[in-house]
């Protein structure tokens, strides 16, 4: 193993479960997330041999930089049809939800997969960085290539937006 | 008016709203964050992660250092390069240390193997100095015994040396003894080992030759004792030890005199 398989290996480490997470809850589909995931970083793997990473100074901004592409592209290929697990097709199909339905999805991690689905794209990659991996505002300005204030305003929405959804849910 | 009550919000209703929508993001922050269970699976991330970079050393267990060294990355003004240097020196003296009792007179290591032994002397009270004095030599005289049994020529002649040198150093501990009986008691156990070793060593035909800071010393000793005996009121059985005593201190034989002098001034229960 050579110095540059040690030190993509460490950044693999660090964030495959990070990336795997945000795909997930990009696609709401195991495997697509698990194809989509290993190509960003097989591509990030040829960015690193090529210049030993050297020019990359936020792997994980780079990562999601990578991630975010791959499912624009994903969607764009499938007709901009969303693909939508299964279980979660009630909700989105149908706002009456039966009790049963509401049972299968009575945890809260559950709800709020259901709930964050339904926000625009923008809106739950800002609530994944923001509330789930802790990115600050400027590093989420980096990765979307907006200003701080702008990010402020998005993250401050898209929350908003996840507790209307989450309200009518639970209604 | 009416309409008035119903908008205008007091100081303390908006405090009571705001703590309400705080209260409502928290919670909101907090399911949010149960997503965080959301793990690919093991396998799949083994797996892939050797097809990509193409290796089979996946998971990196960090280092031994990098333990270490995460645990005191909590410190305030925590610097790597400083903490590894400080890890390496401490590991290179710990290491040098451990390798440094196994080494023998006239080795390399020896040294510091004697430098850690007489560190001790910091570690014990004044009291447990003589002990420890008699436990060095004896240390020293167990050394003398490998060495001769190992038949190396080379270390031996060091050895000797070493071993009177310890026992000019345990002599001179000997004179702060206050005649304690756990003390005397000690002297007597490390004296009597002494005289074991010794032995043993001299069955193997070498010749340490005589040693008379400690004798001295313990002559001092013995007769302390014997003089502070004497002005106590004995009975007969008592007055018989301590003959006994005196004659065993006449014939040099210091450590069967304390012995006795042990069994009058600290009778046994």
């Amino acid at each position: 193993m050579d110095d540059s398989q040690k030190k993509f290996s460490k950044i693999y480490d660090q964030y495959i479960s990070r990336i795997y997470r945000f795909v997930f809850l990009r696609v709401n589909s195991r495997d697509m997330a698990q194809d989509l995931t290993s190509e960003t970083f097989t591509r990030a793997w040829d960015k690193f041999k090529g210049n030993s990473g050297s020019e990359v100074k936020n792997w994980l901004g780079f990562l999601y930089q990578i991630a975010r592409n791959l499912v624009t592209d994903f969607y764009r290929e499938k007709g901009k049809v969303q693909i939508i697990s299964a279980s979660y097709a009630p909700t989105l199909t149908d706002p009456s939800i039966g009790l049963e339905e509401k049972a299968f999805l009575s945890s809260e991690a559950d709800q709020i997969k259901a709930v964050l689905s339904k926000l625009g794209e923008e809106q739950q990659e800002v609530i994944i960085w923001r509330y789930l991996d802790g990115l600050s505002t400027k590093e989420i300005s980096q990765i979307l290539n907006k200003s701080e204030g702008t990010v402020r305003v998005i993250v401050h929405r898209a929350l908003e937006a996840l507790r209307k959804e989450l309200s009518s849910f639970n209604q | 008016m009416g309409r008035y009550s119903v908008i205008i919000l007091t100081s303390t209703n908006k405090h009571k709203i705001d703590f309400f929508f705080k209260m409502n993001e928290k919670n909101l922050i907090k399911k949010i964050q149960t997503l965080k269970q959301i793990e690919p699976e093991k396998d799949w991330v083994v797996l892939t992660k050797r097809q990509i970079v193409g290796f089979e050393d996946v998971q990196m267990k960090p280092s031994f250092i990098d333990q270490v060294l995460e645990v005191f990355q909590v410190l305030p003004g925590f610097n790597y390069k400083l903490a590894l240097a400080t890890l390496a020196v401490i590991l290179t003296l710990g290491g040098t240390i451990g390798f440094s009792q196994a080494a023998l007179p006239g080795d390399l290591l020896y040294p510091v193997r004697k430098f850690v032994d007489k560190t001790g002397y910091l570690f014990v009270s004044k009291n447990d100095q003589p002990k420890l004095g008699l436990e060095i030599a004896n240390k020293r005289l167990e050394e003398l015994t490998m060495i001769a049994q190992n038949n190396q020529g080379r270390n031996l002649a060091p050895a000797i040396n070493e071993f009177r040198q310890s026992m000019v150093e345990a002599a001179d501990k000997l004179k702060i003894v206050d005649g304690s009986p756990k003390i005397t008691e000690e002297i007597v156990k490390e004296t009597g080992k002494l005289k074991e070793n010794r032995e043993k060593v001299e069955a193997l035909g070498v010749v340490v030759g005589e040693t008379k800071e400690l004798n001295r010393a313990l002559s001092q000793l013995v007769e302390r004792e014997i003089k502070d005996l004497e002005s106590r009121s004995l009975t007969e059985e008592q007055i018989g030890i301590l003959t006994q005593a005196k004659q065993d201190f006449k014939d040099g034989s210091y450590e069967k005199a304390l012995e006795g002098i042990l069994i009058l001034s600290y009778p046994q229960p």
